[in-house]
């Protein structure tokens, strides 16, 4: 706990917060996931549509 | 009791194709972020709008790599979860050649995807910064496009269902 407290920068931590969570965090959630999106689509299509396989 | 027979008919290859996908994606993410982001601390997430210059915006930058780390673990754990499901479906094809492949061509789906969307469209971040950024990002597609020539050359072959169907009900005599 000492460890945490003390920290390399304890001093940032508020500017680090007030950084993270200013008006492009959600924005910034979108576009940090778009790309996994997209890959969960591309894995759903590949689920349904069936290469090479018989019916 | 009966004995289970062998399947003989080619395996849809949907299920594990599908799995090997998104496990090369969450295990390309994982490579993407401990070699490029960690190791190399190249490609923090943020760096083209917020360049880590001081240790508030290296920190805030490291937030921002850890959800991307986050997306990439929900991404191998589901892909974990299709694997399963796949391997116990008795229709689905079931091939280690078939999964390499699927997961080379999800590691360089996910380059593609990810280098077209945040390095050139959002240009939120590059591979690397500097003049020379956008061969490095010209680069990284590059690799993303061979790893799913690759893989798709690798999963482009027959394969079979795991080999056993369901038993069929015993014959009253």
């Amino acid at each position: 706990m000492a460890v945490f407290a003390i920290g390399a920068c304890p001093e940032c931590r508020a500017a680090v917060l007030e950084s993270v969570f200013d008006a492009h965090f959600w924005p910034r959630v979108a576009t940090a996931a778009l790309p996994f999106v997209v890959v969960f689509g591309v894995a759903w299509l590949l689920a349904r549509v069936d290469l090479g396989g018989s019916p | 009791m009966k004995r289970a027979t062998k399947a003989t008919r080619d395996g849809r290859r949907g299920p594990l194709l599908a799995a090997g996908f998104l496990l090369g994606v969450g295990l390309g993410g994982f490579v993407d972020g401990i070699v490029f982001h960690q190791i190399l601390q190249w490609h923090n997430m943020l760096s083209n709008v917020l360049p880590p210059l001081d240790l508030v915006s290296a920190k805030v930058n490291m937030v921002w790599d850890g959800l991307f780390h986050a997306f990439t673990w929900i991404t191998t754990a589901v892909g974990v979860a299709l694997l399963f499901r796949a391997g116990g479906r008795l229709d689905a094809a079931w091939s280690g050649r078939l999964l390499i492949g699927a997961m080379l061509s999800g590691w360089g789906a996910f380059n593609v995807i990810e280098g077209v969307i945040d390095h050139h469209l959002l240009r939120i971040h590059h591979v690397r910064g500097g003049a020379d950024a956008f061969a490095w990002d010209l680069a990284f597609l590059g690799l993303g496009a061979a790893l799913i020539l690759a893989g798709s050359a690798l999963s482009s072959v027959p394969v079979r269902a795991p080999g056993w169907s369901r038993p069929s009900a015993p014959s009253v005599a």
